[in-house]
């Protein structure tokens, strides 16, 4: 089977949208679901939450933000190149239940891995307020997407070029001060975008879900590299999660964990040719 | 202008900075008098140097008298000026020429409320290695960001302007350094450094107005458009626009250390940075040295490539009933040492590289003679004549003529070539005499054309010229030609000019700079003797080398690098090797020519095999001892350079792994072997030989001209013919550390050195039917070689050129095996396509 790439876009400086063609994924996702994709035969192995599917075309899209080697060969691949593998879809999706109004906050890549799960919430008879944050106006993408499939968009930039100044926690505190009723927030970006959106809910008591993203390998619970704590238990990202309660997150223990291998991630991209056609 | 203000100066001039009285020296700007004095004026595209510019305007200041805002850089300071550098009307101006210049940069990177907080999660250091920068967590120049600095002390914190992002594409395919033009401020540090500095040109402004970027020539790579990745351009960039691609992840410096560059004979100071007792980057030391903050591509992005390389041999390997296996420093020095010690000392040798420190060299030589008691190793027959060159690289810039005699000094000691370059800045006359095209060409006042494979007809033509001059000129006072003790005069100067590809016209200006000057420097390339019968050409060296010191104040002639002395006794240990005298090797590097089909391994009939090296090697594999050496960045020294200076080379990092200092080594080992007296004392009774690194000045000894009279000087070397069309020169390719080649160690000089490439003119091309990258198989009367086409309209025709390094299989296959290729290195060859193979790769 080939996972040959459908078309490929950089939405956003270093940001790609990619859809592959992977039917036997598309038929079965679910929103929040993910995917490990492998570029090569000797490739690393990267998770990726899917961003959309259809099961018509037998695609699946998502987004990928170049931030190291395997990443960067990922993005170097165009439109009508294969992928090795493409395994999914993976972890436990969040329940999707009729609860009030539900926050969809989604940073970087997960600007893209929010919008199946506000489609799903506002279909579930939710009120869906979605809010993405970026460093500058230009790194925004899927805006009318989102705003399409949510209530309401809430934008929120650093440096104050679009929308709000500040990020997502920012928001959330703003719409607690505007009296909104929050039942349920769930976030997806960065690690620390997702401590401080639980630091914002913590105080009110706003039920967090947060999409981690520990180093994954095999995705199937064997290895145990995506170990995380939560309430002072050991869990599997890839098996019991992706999603958990983020004011039970050891956040200091997952941002040690993530920084395992950085000596080796930098000398990879030292000897390696990412961008060298040559 | 009013002077009341003009202070009572005693003698020197003073200008008034914010009611400050601050004094300057003549020539200084009104931005260097307030950098003296401590008055902080902002600034971007000004650098130390660099000439003034005026270009990003954040420097303005208000003079009385003078209208505007003049830029403060580019006004010159002059007594009893009133400046105001922090009025409210200048604040106001200069937070808006920031806001703009911050409107076409990621603002994401400046402005940030939650950047603390940020990076106290991240830990320091921790970047994502993002292709596009958008953020300060994605820059690799954070730590040195200038923007970020001038954001800091003029105190923004938001752009009133909708940032843009150009969305540019990343420019990733050229080796060794990634630009991002999207964070590029258009201050043109890098143009300026380029053409100016550098004199290469390779980037220039494209496009106009809003559209105007840094760039190359129709967006073609920097490796086609004739860069030499030396990194200046990385160094002055203020953002990170321009960013080296082996430290730009690393975490920041935690040290710098000062020490000089071994990878060639210049001897340039370079501040090697480390962070975690690891090499991060190498740059030019910014002041001192002969490179006077420059540095080429060896220098600036080799070392880290080299130092941290996975080839790197870290542990004693010993052979153990067939295998080699890592050992202990004890048991590989006992193995090492019994296995020397079975056989008598003739039966010994001991090889070891040009390009080592002082004691290093001097160690080895001890070693060989002391503890091997052998003379089977390479040494200089006579005592090191060092010429007049002793003045120092640095006074090369003083000559007010510098002539190259078939010196690709450029190619071969880079620096030395930059320094060429700005003595013609300076005002001296370059005048070029060589076959193929060179970089300096364009800054020659004169260049004339030797004829392939001769130089000795352009010498005499310039001889002769300078002769005829005299004649016409002063008609007597002048040595007459026939007191030469050449024997140029025998010939017609019609005649030389016929053999010379150059006219009489190019001669005779050649001949008027040279004898307009006053301080002249000749340098003779390193393979120029090779491409002659030598005593002919040493001969009218002289002859010139008289008649030039007749008539200026200062002359010197200087061969650049010769190692002749030396190669030739490494040649006499192979043959020892070969014919079975020699059993026992200790070899010092890499030495002797990789294995390859046409090849067969020379050190197979060896009994027993010592390798002391640094990277794993072509013989590493059949070693029976291998002993893991440290490299320049990771000891200390002395190196004595090009022009016989002494420069010190210290520790930045500790040896990798178990790797030791050469001579730490060496002792060890003679001390394993029984010789207790292995210390500086005994080695310095062997012989006050200091390393092969320097110009050779050229004898001004009138025995060396009895040489073979005129008919003879037309014999060439070698010859065409019908069956063999075409002259290969080989220029060496000089990129070695310890024999090994430096393109097979660090990625980026593959592409760079054309190591696998033979160049041909067009019209060459075209009359054999082979195309650009097409392999082909280039025969000589001595054997073949397959190399690859390529196509370079800077080549003359009939000429094939290629860059192998001296002991490059395919060269010596080419020239012959008994021919080392530093006795020759042309050869008469023909091209053959190979067959099935349907052309361009």
């Amino acid at each position: 089977m080939y996972y040959s790439i459908v078309e490929k876009t950089e939405t956003a400086p270093n940001t790609s949208l990619i859809k592959v063609e992977a039917p036997a994924v598309a038929n079965k996702a679910q929103p929040g679901q993910f995917i490990v994709v492998m570029v090569d035969e000797r490739s690393e192995r990267i998770p990726y939450t899917l961003s959309d599917w259809s099961i018509e075309d037998g695609t699946i899209t998502f987004v990928v933000n170049e931030v190291g080697r395997s990443t960067g060969k990922l993005v170097s691949r165009e439109e009508g190149d294969s992928l090795y593998s493409v395994v999914g879809p993976l972890g436990i999706p969040p329940k999707i239940d009729k609860v009030g109004t539900v926050v969809c906050a989604g940073g970087c890549f997960g600007i893209a891995a929010i919008l199946p799960l506000a489609r799903a919430f506002k279909k579930a008879g939710n009120r869906v307020i979605s809010i993405i944050e970026a460093r500058a106006c230009y790194l925004l993408y899927l805006e009318r997407e989102l705003r399409k499939a949510s209530d309401e968009l809430v934008i929120a930039t650093g440096d104050g070029s679009r929308g709000m100044r500040g990020f997502a926690p920012d928001v959330i505190k703003m719409l607690i001060e505007r009296g909104e009723r929050l039942d349920q927030v769930i976030a997806l970006g960065c690690t620390f975008m997702l401590k401080l959106v639980c630091d914002a809910t913590r105080a009110a008591g706003i039920k967090t879900l947060v999409d981690l993203c520990p180093i994954i390998v095999d995705a199937t619970g064997m290895c145990g590299c995506c170990r995380v704590e939560v309430g002072g238990e050991t869990k599997f990202a890839c098996v019991d999660g992706p999603f958990f309660d983020g004011h039970k997150v050891d956040w200091d223990v997952l941002g040690f964990r993530k920084a395992a291998y950085v000596r080796q991630e930098t000398d990879s991209v030292q000897f390696s040719k990412v961008g060298v056609k040559r | 202008m009013s002077n009341h203000n003009a202070p009572a100066s005693r003698g020197r001039a003073a200008l008034s900075i914010d009611g400050k009285q601050v004094r300057f020296e003549p020539g200084m700007t009104v931005l260097q008098a307030a950098e003296a004095a401590g008055v902080y004026i902002p600034t971007l595209c000004t650098h130390p140097a660099l000439p003034a510019f005026g270009a990003c305007r954040l420097c303005v200041v208000a003079i009385e008298g003078m209208r505007g805002f003049p830029a403060s850089c580019s006004t010159a300071a002059r007594d009893g000026m009133v400046v105001k550098t922090d009025t409210e009307e200048i604040v106001r101006l200069r937070r808006a020429v920031l806001e703009l210049i911050l409107s076409e940069h990621p603002t994401g990177c400046l402005f940030c409320d939650r950047k603390q907080e940020c990076e106290d999660f991240r830990g320091p250091g921790h970047l994502t290695k993002a292709g596009r920068v958008t953020g300060c967590m994605l820059c690799p120049n954070k730590e040195e960001c200038e923007l970020r600095e001038l954001v800091e002390k003029i105190g923004l914190d938001s752009v009133r302007f909708e940032p843009l992002y150009r969305d540019l594409p990343l420019e990733r395919l050229d080796p060794f350094f990634d630009r991002d033009y999207n964070l590029c401020v258009l201050c043109g540090r890098c143009v300026r450094v380029c053409q100016e500095i550098r004199g290469v040109s390779t980037l220039d402004f494209v496009n106009r107005g809003p559209e105007t970027r840094v760039g190359t020539a129709f967006g073609r790579l920097h490796l086609d458009m004739g860069c030499q990745f030396c990194g200046a351009c990385v160094d002055v960039c203020p953002t990170g626009a321009l960013a080296d691609r082996t430290s730009k992840w690393e975490p920041p410096a935690e040290k710098t250390v000062e020490t000089t560059c071994i990878l060639c004979t210049v001897g340039c100071s370079i501040e090697v940075s480390a962070s975690r007792d690891r090499v991060r980057s190498s740059t030019p030391a910014h002041i001192g040295g002969v490179n006077g903050g420059q540095v080429c591509v060896l220098g600036r992005f080799g070392v880290a490539e080299l130092v941290n390389s996975r080839d790197r041999v870290t542990t004693p390997l010993v052979r153990k009933l067939g295998h080699l296996l890592r050992g202990s420093w004890d048991e590989a020095l006992t193995l090492a040492a019994d296995g020397l010690l079975r056989f008598n000392s003739s039966e010994t040798a001991l090889l070891y590289p040009g390009l080592l420190t002082d004691e290093e060299a001097s160690a080895s030589r001890g070693f060989a003679r002391l503890v091997l008691k052998t003379d089977n190793y390479p040494h200089r027959s006579r005592p090191e004549k060092w010429g007049s060159f002793n003045a120092g690289l640095e006074g090369l810039s003083e000559r007010d003529c510098v002539l190259l005699i078939g010196a690709d000094v450029t190619q071969t000691h880079p620096i030395l070539g930059h320094n060429v370059k700005q003595a013609v800045d300076r005002g001296a006359k370059l005048v070029i005499v060589d076959t193929i095209p060179t970089f300096l060409d364009k800054f020659a006042s004169a260049r004339v054309t030797a004829i392939p494979g001769d130089f000795s007809w352009a010498v005499a033509g310039l001889i002769w010229a300078l002769v005829e001059r005299d004649a016409s000129t002063e008609r007597s006072g002048h040595r007459r030609f026939k007191d030469l003790p050449g024997w140029a005069f025998k010939l017609l100067f019609e005649e030389i000019v016929s053999h010379t590809k150059g006219d009489k016209e190019t001669l005779k200006q050649a001949a008027d700079l040279l004898h307009a000057a006053s301080s002249i420097l000749v340098l003779v390339g390193r393979e120029v003797g090779a491409e002659n019968t030598h005593k002919h050409f040493n001969g009218l060296l002289s002859d010139l080398s008289v008649l030039l010191s007749s008539r200026t104040q200062r002359c010197e002639v200087c061969f650049a690098g010769t190692t002749k002395d030396f190669d030739a006794h490494w040649l006499k240990v192979m043959q020892s090797i070969e014919a079975k005298r020699v059993k026992a090797l200790v070899m010092v590097g890499d030495l002797v020519p990789k294995l390859s089909p046409e090849w067969p391994n020379p050190l197979q009939d060896l009994d027993f095999l010592v390798v002391i090296d640094s990277h794993n090697g072509s013989y590493t594999p059949y070693a029976d001892v291998v002993l893991p050496s440290a490299t320049f960045v990771e000891k200390e020294g002395t190196f004595t350079a090009v022009d016989g200076a002494s420069h010190e080379l210290r520790r930045a990092v500790s040896p990798k792994g178990q790797s030791r200092p050469e001579c730490e080594i060496l002792s060890l080992l003679a001390k394993a072997m029984g010789t207790e007296n292995f210390g500086l004392e005994d080695l310095k009774s062997v012989g006050s030989e200091r390393s092969t690194n320097g110009l050779d000045a050229v004898e001004r000894d009138s025995s060396l001209s009895e040489q073979p009279l005129a008919p003879e000087l037309s014999r060439e070397e070698v010859k065409c013919s019908a069956e063999w069309p075409l002259l290969l020169i080989n220029r060496h390719n000089s990129y070695l550390l310890h024999g090994h080649r430096l393109s097979r160690l660090v990625e980026g000089i593959r592409s760079l050195c054309m190591s696998d490439l033979v160049r041909l003119s067009p019209r060459t091309a075209d009359i054999l039917g082979v195309e650009d990258g097409e392999e082909v198989d280039l025969v000589s009367e001595k054997g073949r070689a397959r190399l690859l086409v390529g196509v370079d309209d800077q080549i003359p025709e009939g000429i094939l050129v290629s860059r192998l390094t001296a002991k490059d299989p395919r060269l010596l296959a080419l020239l012959g095996k008994e021919q080392a290729s530093f006795l020759t290195n042309n050869a008469a060859v023909r091209i053959e396509k190979i067959e099935g193979n349907d052309g361009v790769l």
